[in-house]
């Protein structure tokens, strides 16, 4: 650790976003396996600390991953690691994101959301023709929301950790002035960038 | 199979806990790599209004029920980094990536 990323990592409980760094490891998310992806376990690295790599949360409960409790062990603290022991991540501090600092992976995934959910698209308004407008809002919303905190940790497995981004879509047409209150789901990648598994999925209160 | 194909999910659901998943049942896969033999499948509520389940599920737990037509190109775009190495498509039981390289050795035998 540098002298700056010591003081990020002295700082990291204060502070109301952090990065999740392991210096000895440089497998993310983004990097090929040849073997097999991100496995169980890659060398000495556990999958979570592989998926976890590089990755901004914001620091707070239920957004981001959950830390080992050593409340009700034995572990010596040298060996109290972040996420279990002798782990080697570490949490680096920094301040709340800007949206336009998030990087927003939509790639195929809107004709994928016209193709499986297109009645529902067409009876908020939409035609196959707005699927540039819809993207737009989608990913407006999405980094606004992401970079607010308004978001939640939905699970974690081998793909990574899937979070929930709520999101309000405008009506368009006919249901122009109408709103709807839908989630949206995305896998966090190293470096502020969200990856689009689920465009539009169900409705929140 | 590969990213955007429709796929019916024929594993023990006992192997799947927490996904809900039920035998039988058709979803997409939505996103395009392998990663530990597995590929993530997307499961769509069909009245659009609870959560889309999604899970990562083995190849061999996972049977074609219909083809898209995406091309290599449009796979290589939407792959980590663009990595062509990437495992992200089955063939003829090989699992194999854009490079034309076969991961198995034994066709329908993943871990071969």
């Amino acid at each position: 650790m540098n002298n700056d990323e010591l003081f990020r990592n002295n700082v990291a409980d204060l502070m109301p976003w952090f990065k999740v760094v392991d210096f000895r490891n440089p497998l993310t998310l983004d990097d090929f396996s040849y073997e097999s992806g991100v496995p169980d376990k890659v060398g000495d690295h556990c999958q979570k600390c592989v998926t976890v790599n590089q990755c901004y949360f914001k620091n707070e409960k239920d957004k981001k991953p959950e830390e080992f409790d050593y409340s009700n062990t034995d572990i010596s603290r040298f060996e109290q690691g972040l996420y279990h022991p002798n782990c080697e991540c570490k949490k680096l501090g920094y301040a709340t994101p800007m949206s336009a600092e998030i990087k927003i992976r939509m790639d195929n995934r809107m004709d994928y959301l016209f193709d499986k959910k297109n009645g529902l698209i067409k009876a908020w308004g939409y035609l196959d023709s707005d699927k540039k407008e819809l993207e737009k809002i989608i990913v407006e919303q999405s980094k606004n929301n992401y970079a607010s905190g308004n978001y939640s940790i939905y699970k974690h497995d081998k793909y990574g950790f899937a979070i929930t981004i709520y999101l309000t879509i405008p009506g368009k047409g006919i249901k122009l002035g109408r709103f709807y209150k839908r989630k949206s789901g995305y896998i966090v990648y190293p470096n502020k960038t969200l990856r689009n598994t689920t465009p539009i999925g169900g409705i929140w209160k | 199979m590969k990213i955007y194909d429709d796929v019916r999910f024929i594993g023990n659901e006992n192997n799947y806990d927490g996904y809900n998943l039920k035998h039988g049942e058709i979803g997409t896969i939505t996103l395009p790599e392998i990663r530990d033999n597995c590929f993530y499948v997307t499961f769509i509520d069909p009245s659009f209004e609870e959560d889309d389940r999604s899970a990562p599920i083995k190849i061999s737990d996972l049977e074609l029920v219909k083809s898209g037509t995406i091309s290599d190109d449009k796979i290589l775009k939407e792959l980590p980094k663009n990595d062509p190495r990437w495992w992200c498509k089955v063939e003829n039981g090989y699992i194999l990536n854009l490079l034309g390289e076969k991961k198995n050795k034994i066709p329908y035998d993943y871990n071969s």
